[in-house]
C-alpha cells in the first residue's frame, strides 16, 4: 500500500551497489515472462476463433467486431462501471468520514476497548472467502431465505421478493453486498493513516474554532492524500474488473442483468464456448482498466507539487 | 448545526460506529442462529427467535457431506505451497533492489503494481490451456505454480517498499567484517525482517485461502477443490437439492479456518494491509 509514501529519495542517496543482479534476475525473469507470456497469448488467443477443441483460426479483428454489435457486451461493460460506485466511491467517501469520526470519537479510554471491535467487524467481510460469503449470501436471498423469513416475521409479507431471480432486487441485493464488503478495506487504512496525524495541529484548529467539518476539510484529508489515492486506485480497478461477487451470487442472472464484463468474459471462456470472444472481453478490460490507471495517477500527480508543502 | 459539528458528542459517534458493526455482522450472526435449529424448525420459528435446543446436526452432515477435513487440507497445500513460491521470489527480488539499490528498482515495482491492477482473468485462460496441454488440469500441485508467480508480484511490492527502509548501516558493517552476501542474507537482514516477512506470508495465505478464480477454474473435481470452491459448488446444485439451512451451515462451517485466522492475527492482518502506509 506504500505506493505513494515509497521514499526513492532514501534510494538515490545511496551509492549503487553492482552484483546484486545475481539475486534479481531469475526470480524477476520467471515472473515478468509468465506474465508477460499469459498476457500476450491471451491477446493472440481475443484474435482466433477457437471453440476449445480442434484447431484455432486466425478471423482477426472479427470477434471485437462481433462484440461491439452485441447488446449484451455493452450492458455488461456499463455494469461494471456501475459497480464502481457500490465497489469504490460509496466505500471509499464512507471510509474517510467513518475513519474522522472514529479519531474524534474513540481518543482516549472509550476507544481503546472498543475501537478493535468496530474495525473487526467492519473488516470482517474482508476475510472470509468471497465464494464463501457469497453463498451465504445467496442463501440469505434466496426465496425461502433469512431475509424473506424475517420479513415475514415482521408482517410484511407484500416486501418479500426473490431477491436474486428478479432484475432489479438482484442488481440491487449486490449493490449492498459490494458496499458489504468493501467497506472495512479502505477505513482501516484511513484509520491506520490518521495515526500519523499530529493531534495538537487539531486541539490547535479546535482552540481556534474550527468546527468538525473545517477541521475535516483543512487538516484530515489533506493528511490523508496519499492513503485516499491508493485506496481510490485499488478500488475503483477492483470495480471495473469485479468478477467475484457476480460469480458466486447472481452468476450474471437474471437474464444478464447483473452481468459484469469480467464475469461476461468467462462466461463466454468456459459457458459460451467461445474461447476467442471470451479473450477478447478480458483483453478490453484490461485495456480500459490500463487507462483508468494512468488517468488517476495523472490527475493525483499532476495535484501534488501544489499540496506537498502543507504536509 | 456548527456548534452541533464543532465537537461531535462521543457517546453518540460511538452507539452510532458501534450499531454499524453490528450491522455489518447481523447476517452472519443470524445465518449462525439458523444453523443451529433445524429444517422445521427454522421454517416455523421467527429467525430471531434462538434455536429451542441446540441442533449440530447441520454442522455434523456437512462436515461428513463436504469430506470437510479433505477440502482443509487441499486448501492448505495450494496456500501453502502457493505461499512459499511467492516468499522466495519476492525476497530475492526486494534484496537485491531494496538493500541491493538495484537500478531497476523503479521497473520492478512498477511492473508489480501492474500485476496486482490487472484483472486476473485477463491471463487465466492461457493458464487454463496450459493446465490442458500438460494434462495437470485439476490438479491441485499445477495450481500452486500460478498462485505463487501472482503473490509474488505482491510481495515484492510490499517487501520491496519495507526493505527500502532497512538500516544500511547494520549491513555495511558485517560487509566491513568481512561477511559475504549470503551471511548477511542468513544472519542480518532474515533475523532484522522476521516481523515483516511474517506479516506479508500471512496476507499471502489469506490470500490464496480466499482465492476464488484460478482455482475456480482449474479445479473441476470435487476431490481436489479447495474449501471456499467446495462451498459454492454446494449451491450451484451439482449436488442437487435448494438452499437449505444445510447448506447455511456449510457455508459457516467453510468461514470457520478463516475466522480463527482473523481471530488470532487479527493486528498482523490489519497492520498488513496498512504496511508501509506508515514510514
Amino acid at each position: 500500500m506504500a505506493l505513494v509514501t515509497e521514499t526513492t529519495k532514501d534510494v538515490r542517496r545511496t551509492r549503487r551497489k553492482s552484483g546484486y543482479g545475481g539475486f534479481l534476475y531469475p526470480s524477476f525473469f520467471i515472473l515478468a515472462a509468465f506474465i508477460v507470456t499469459m498476457l500476450v497469448w491471451n491477446i493472440v488467443l481475443s484474435f482466433m476463433k477457437y471453440p476449445g477443441f480442434g484447431r484455432a483460426k486466425w478471423i482477426g479483428l472479427k470477434n471485437y467486431a462481433d462484440l461491439f454489435t452485441w447488446d449484451i457486451f455493452w450492458e455488461s461493460v456499463l455494469h461494471s462501471l456501475y459497480y464502481v460506485i457500490p465497489m469504490a466511491i460509496i466505500p471509499t467517501v464512507l471510509g474517510v468520514f467513518l475513519a474522522a469520526a472514529v479519531y474524534d470519537a474513540f481518543r482516549g479510554r472509550i476507544g481503546a476497548l472498543f475501537l478493535p471491535w468496530v474495525r473487526a467487524g467492519l473488516y470482517l467481510p474482508q476475510v472470509i472467502p468471497i465464494a464463501i460469503s457469497g453463498t451465504i449470501w445467496g442463501w440469505i436471498l434466496s426465496q425461502d431465505g433469512l431475509l424473506n423469513q424475517l420479513l415475514k416475521n415482521l408482517g410484511a409479507n407484500q416486501l418479500t421478493v426473490d431477491w436474486l431471480n428478479v432484475p432489479i432486487p438482484a442488481l440491487a441485493s449486490l449493490t449492498g453486498i459490494m458496499i458489504w464488503l468493501q467497506l472495512g478495506f479502505g477505513f482501516v487504512i484511513f484509520l491506520a493513516g490518521l495515526a500519523r496525524v499530529d493531534v495538537s495541529a487539531i486541539e490547535a484548529a479546535q482552540v481556534d474554532g474550527a468546527n468538525w467539518w473545517q477541521r475535516f476539510i483543512n487538516l484530515t484529508l489533506p493528511a490523508l492524500r496519499p492513503e485516499i489515492l491508493v485506496v481510490t486506485l485499488i478500488t475503483v480497478v477492483g470495480g471495473i474488473k469485479v468478477f467475484a461477487p457476480i460469480a458466486y451470487i447472481t452468476y450474471g442472472g437474471p437474464r444478464g442483468s447483473t452481468q459484469a464484463a469480467a464475469s461476461f468474459g468467462v462466461d463466454l471462456f468456459f459457458g459460451g464456448g467461445s474461447i476467442g470472444m471470451g479473450s477478447a472481453v478480458t483483453t478490453l478490460l484490461a485495456v480500459i482498466i490500463g487507462v483508468t490507471v494512468s488517468v488517476i495517477a495523472a490527475v493525483f500527480v499532476r495535484r501534488t507539487p501544489t499540496e506537498r508543502g502543507q504536509r | 448545526m456548527n456548534k452541533f459539528a464543532s465537537r461531535l458528542p462521543r457517546s453518540v459517534a460511538a452507539w452510532l460506529l458501534g450499531a454499524l458493526a453490528l450491522v455489518w455482522v447481523v447476517p452472519l450472526l443470524l445465518t449462525i442462529n439458523a444453523t443451529l435449529k433445524t429444517e422445521d424448525e427454522y421454517k416455523f420459528t421467527s429467525v430471531l427467535a434462538p434455536p429451542a435446543e441446540l441442533t449440530f446436526s447441520n454442522y455434523i452432515g456437512s462436515w461428513i457431506y463436504m469430506d470437510f477435513p479433505s477440502k482443509v487440507l487441499n486448501s492448505v497445500i495450494v496456500s501453502g505451497g502457493a505461499l512459499i513460491v511467492s516468499m522466495v521470489m519476492a525476497f530475492f527480488i526486494s534484496y537485491a533492489i531494496s538493500i541491493g539499490k538495484h537500478k531497476w528498482r523503479t521497473f520492478v515495482l512498477a511492473t508489480c503494481v501492474v500485476v496486482f491492477l490487472m484483472p486476473q482473468e485477463a491471463f487465466a485462460f492461457p493458464i487454463f490451456l496450459v493446465a490442458k496441454m500438460v494434462h495437470m488440469y485439476g490438479n491441485i500441485a499445477f495450481l500452486i505454480l500460478p498462485l505463487g508467480f501472482i503473490g509474488a508480484a505482491f510481495a515484492t511490492f510490499l517487501l520491496g517498499n519495507i526493505m527500502g527502509h532497512f538500516p544500511m548501516h547494520v549491513i555495511e558493517a558485517a560487509q566491513i567484517d568481512g561477511a559475504s552476501r549470503w551471511q548477511t542474507i542468513v544472519n542480518i537482514v532474515i533475523p532484522m525482517m522476521r516481523p515483516s516477512l511474517l506479516t506479508v506470508a500471512l496476507l499471502l495465505f489469506v490470500a490464496n485461502w480466499n482465492d476464488y478464480l484460478l482455482t475456480l477454474l482449474l479445479l473441476p473435481d470435487y476431490e481436489n477443490m479447495t474449501v471456499p470452491i467446495a462451498v459454492a459448488s454446494l449451491n450451484h446444485g451439482q449436488f442437487g437439492g435448494p438452499a437449505t439451512t444445510a447448506l447455511a451451515a456449510a457455508s459457516i462451517l467453510g468461514a470457520i479456518p478463516s475466522l480463527i485466522v482473523f481471530a488470532l492475527f487479527q493486528r498482523s492482518l490489519i497492520r498488513g494491509i496498512t504496511l508501509g502506509s506508515d514510514d
